[in-house]
């Protein structure tokens, strides 16, 4: 730090030294850098010297930046590499390289921001936009300007506020938004009429009055360009005096005070000549012929043109041309030259249709642009107003934070409860899924079950029906064979008969069995009954039957009904073949439990030795104990057979066990 | 002499068919009008030839017996039905009953028991199994509670009627009712006319929607 202040003394004496002599200073600082040791004060000189020449050997000037660049970056000189930007944008616009500007400008942007340095973030913005505005390319310009003109607000930077809200007030003059562009020049004014800021004043007056011109306030405005006219005296600075001079020219023109305005015309192209300003004597000598045409002194119109055109032609100005050669056309018809006023009216078309298209592409990119600017002031408003509500709001910080952590409390448990709750209703959902999944496998299996059943009876009936036909079949073949057959064969187709006979019956108790419409005790007993009648009569065996008057339509299955039938079936039987009995009772007894007994007034069964139908008898008890109930049979002046089956409640308990 | 009694057969076994046909023809008090193999050439001849009865087999190749039964019923409620079925238990038996025929003949039935039976029925008599008259017996119930209230059938035939459901022959019958065993029949056979009358209006009323 010490040592820079030291290396700074000697740059100050080499300033003044090269107000004099170039060549000295350029040797002196190049003996200074032999000198200096540490890098960043090398950049510092190399900037130095390109400085010193900057304005007569732009390319000795870019060799030096180009050795401060090339240094700085190699030393990651950041606040280095700023200055080597500031001094190169300079050079630059003198060559109208805006646009190689700009992305200078822009990574300046970026290093102001990696610096976090103000100071060179507000010079980047100032830059970027001057850039931007040097392309005619209004919109970004006014936006950076914008972001600048906030950091120096921000920063109290009033010098910077004051150039900003004027480099605004232009590029809204340019954005045709004049109202908004007369509003930043008479800040940017007032700024500078405080900090006695003749230059920029002297601006933002030129700038107001081109605001107040487009808003036809011409008293105004030619007190505001008269004013700055005064003020380029002052400065001094030619080219604000001749420029405010065109425009008190233009004004005089307009309000048809054509001497006023040949006199300023006339002071403007003197100073304008002195001065070498082009454009001004252009506009001089362009703003006398108007003049002179309108005073119908075609002759002096014709040669100011001209001469005007000359410059136009050789600065290139394609609005001014434009408007120049439509005037020249307009003087030449006057002067009864049509083919030379044809050759300008050509020349006018000429550049009038290249400038077509981009000028209905500018409008609308222009329209654009008022929009968006309008919006970002607005915004700039709002965030004005924003910041004072701000400062009031402070005071209640404290409660809406208080309100803020409640919202946010409640909103938590508002959410905690619908989580909850959603959860809660998914479970509810999930469980009703699954019962309804549950009724379904139910309901499924029952089908399944139900359709296998009709199924098994389908492939029973049609088994039945089949075997029945055969049987038939059989039955009457035998018969055809009884008839034409000695005594022997009889006996042979005799038992065919018999045979096929009694597997019919045995079908028919089976399909009895199988048939899910007898299942109640009332048809046990009924079908029991009939078969036991009409069996015993056969036999002529006397019969008694007990029946309950009243018998429940209790559920039995064909099993039970099947195997209850078959014992007492057999049961009879063996009375008919065995036990030599007259008479037969049969009686039924219903409590909890079906109870059958077949008593006979025959011989007895001799319990001791009961081989001889002992298969018999062993096969009814098993009959009955796969039903779960029992059989037994004792003698008691006869014989006794009993049969138990469990009905209904009993059943299930027995079942349990 | 007595007019013969006409039968046609409708029966798709062939060995059965011609003995019975045979059998009829042998005998002076039956004649055999017709024999079909099947239900289809029995619907279109038997409402022309109006045999007294039929001897109707219900298993069939196409149209079965009962169908068939219903259909020339509609027609020619005179003709009477006797079912010729294997199984006595079969569904079909009290089906044919309700559709129109008078009685049943089991298949294993010795031929010489078939004519009996075909003159028993000629004659105005029925025979009905106890599983059967249990079946008329529930119907006619529900009959009496969805019609009008007043009984469809008279107080004997309820009473021949609950004594045949509860298993009882018709010789136990006719010893309890004292009436004869022909009387017993006479009854049955009014009760499976009442049974055919009362099958038809239940569907005609389902026709017209008047149940």
């Amino acid at each position: 730090m010490l040592s820079r202040f030291f290396i700074l003394i000697p740059f100050f004496l080499l300033n003044f030294i090269t107000a004099k002599s170039q060549q000295t200073s350029k040797d002196s600082l190049e003996q200074l850098l032999k000198t200096v040791n540490t890098g960043n004060e090398k950049v510092l000189l190399y900037l130095q010297l390109g400085q010193t020449f900057q304005a007569s050997n732009s390319d000795s000037a870019r060799l030096y930046y180009e050795k401060a660049r090339a240094l700085a970056n190699h030393l990651d000189d950041k606040k280095g590499l700023t200055k080597y930007i500031s001094g190169q944008l300079k050079l630059l616009n003198q060559k109208s390289e805006f646009e190689e500007g700009l992305a200078l400008a822009q990574k300046d942007i970026s290093i102001g921001q990696e610096l976090k340095d103000p100071k060179i973030l507000l010079a980047a913005y100032n830059d970027v936009a001057n850039e931007y505005e040097y392309l005619s390319d209004y919109q970004p310009a006014a936006q950076y300007y914008l972001k600048s003109l906030k950091l120096a607000t921000a920063m109290g930077n009033e010098e910077m506020q004051s150039k900003v809200n004027n480099n605004l007030a232009s590029v809204f003059i340019c954005l045709k938004d004049y109202p908004t562009a007369y509003g930043y020049s008479s800040r940017a004014f007032k700024i500078a009429n405080k900090l006695h800021d003749t230059v920029t004043m002297g601006n933002c007056l030129l700038n107001n009055g081109v605001a107040e011109i487009h808003q036809k306030k011409y008293k105004e405005a030619l007190f505001d360009f008269e004013q700055s006219e005064k003020a380029g005296y002052r400065i001094p600075d030619m080219s604000l005096v001749t420029d405010a001079m065109s425009d008190e020219g233009l004004i005089y023109y307009t309000l048809h005070n054509l001497e006023s305005a040949e006199k300023i015309f006339r002071r403007e192209l003197m100073i304008s000549e002195k001065n070498h300003l082009d454009y001004e004597k252009m506009y001089a000598l362009f703003g006398l012929a108007v003049v002179a045409k309108d005073r119908n002194n075609f002759r002096a119109a014709e040669q100011y043109t001209s001469s005007a055109i000359g410059i136009g032609e050789n600065l290139n100005t394609e609005e001014e041309l434009m408007e120049m050669y439509d005037t020249m056309s307009v003087i030449k018809q006057k002067m009864r030259k049509p083919e030379e006023a044809l050759l300008y009216k050509n020349k006018y078309v000429a550049i009038s249709d290249s400038m077509m298209n981009a000028a209905i592409q500018t409008n609308i990119h222009n329209l654009d642009i008022q929009y968006r600017s309008a919006q970002k002031d607005k915004m700039i408003a709002q965030q004005n107003l924003s910041i004072e509500k701000n400062k009031a709001a402070i005071e209640r910080e404290n409660m809406w934070l208080f309100i803020f952590l409640g919202g946010i409390i409640a909103l938590l448990a508002i959410l905690v409860l619908s989580v909850r709750s959603y959860r809660h209703k998914q479970n509810l959902h999930r469980q009703s899924l699954l019962t309804l999944q549950k009724q379904h496998e139910v309901n499924t299996l029952q089908e399944k079950m139900q359709a296998r059943e009709e199924e098994r009876d389908r492939i029973g009936s049609e088994m039945h029906d089949d075997i029945g036909s055969a049987l038939t079949t059989i039955l009457y073949l035998s018969d055809g064979l009884k008839a034409k057959s000695n005594e022997a064969d009889k006996n042979i187709a005799d038992k065919i008969a018999t045979t096929a006979t009694g597997v019919v019956d045995k079908m028919n108790e089976i399909i009895w069995s199988m048939n899910r419409q007898y299942d109640t005790l009332d048809d046990l007993i009924v079908y029991t009954r009939q078969y036991a009648v009409e069996f015993l009569q056969n036999h002529c065996l006397k019969y008694h039957f007990e029946v309950p008057d009243f018998i429940p339509e209790l559920p039995i299955s064909g099993e039970e009904r099947r195997n209850i039938y078959l014992v007492i079936k057999e049961s009879l039987h063996n009375i008919v073949k065995h036990s030599g009995a007259s008479v037969v009772n049969i009686s039924f007894e219903l409590n909890e439990d079906l109870l059958t007994y077949i008593h006979d007034n025959g011989k007895g069964v001799e319990l001791t030795s009961q081989r001889r139908f002992g298969n018999g008898l062993k096969n009814m008890k098993h009959r009955m104990e796969g039903i779960g109930g029992s059989f037994e049979i004792e003698n008691d002046g006869g014989t006794t057979i009993k049969l138990y089956c469990p009905l209904g409640s009993s059943k299930k308990e027995t079942a349990a066990i | 002499m007595k007019d013969q009694i006409s039968v046609s057969i409708v029966e798709d076994m062939a060995d059965v068919r011609q003995k019975i046909n045979s059998m009829i023809e042998e005998s002076e008090e039956f004649i055999c009008l017709s024999t079909y193999n099947n239900a289809e050439n029995a619907l279109e001849e038997l409402p022309v030839l109006k045999p007294d009865i039929v001897l109707m087999d219900i298993n069939l190749p196409g149209m079965n017996g009962i169908e068939c039964i219903k259909k020339v019923k509609r027609k020619c409620p005179q003709i009477q039905f006797m079912m010729f079925t294997i199984y006595e238990n079969s569904e079909q038996v009290y089906e044919a009953l309700a559709a129109g025929a008078s009685g049943y003949l089991l298949k294993k039935t010795p031929p010489e028991r078939i004519l009996e039976a075909l003159k028993e029925l000629y004659e105005g008599g029925a025979p009905m199994s106890a599983n059967i008259a249990r079946k008329v017996v529930s119907f006619f119930q529900k009959e009496n509670n969805s019609a009008n209230g007043s009984s469809l059938l008279s107080n004997r035939e309820k009473e021949v009627l609950a004594l045949l459901s509860k298993g009882f022959l018709y010789k136990e019958i006719s010893d309890q009712l004292f009436i004869s065993t022909g009387t017993v029949r006479q009854h049955i056979h009014k009760i499976y006319e009442k049974l055919h009358v009362q099958n038809r209006t239940e569907a005609i009323n389902k026709f017209y929607g008047r149940e």
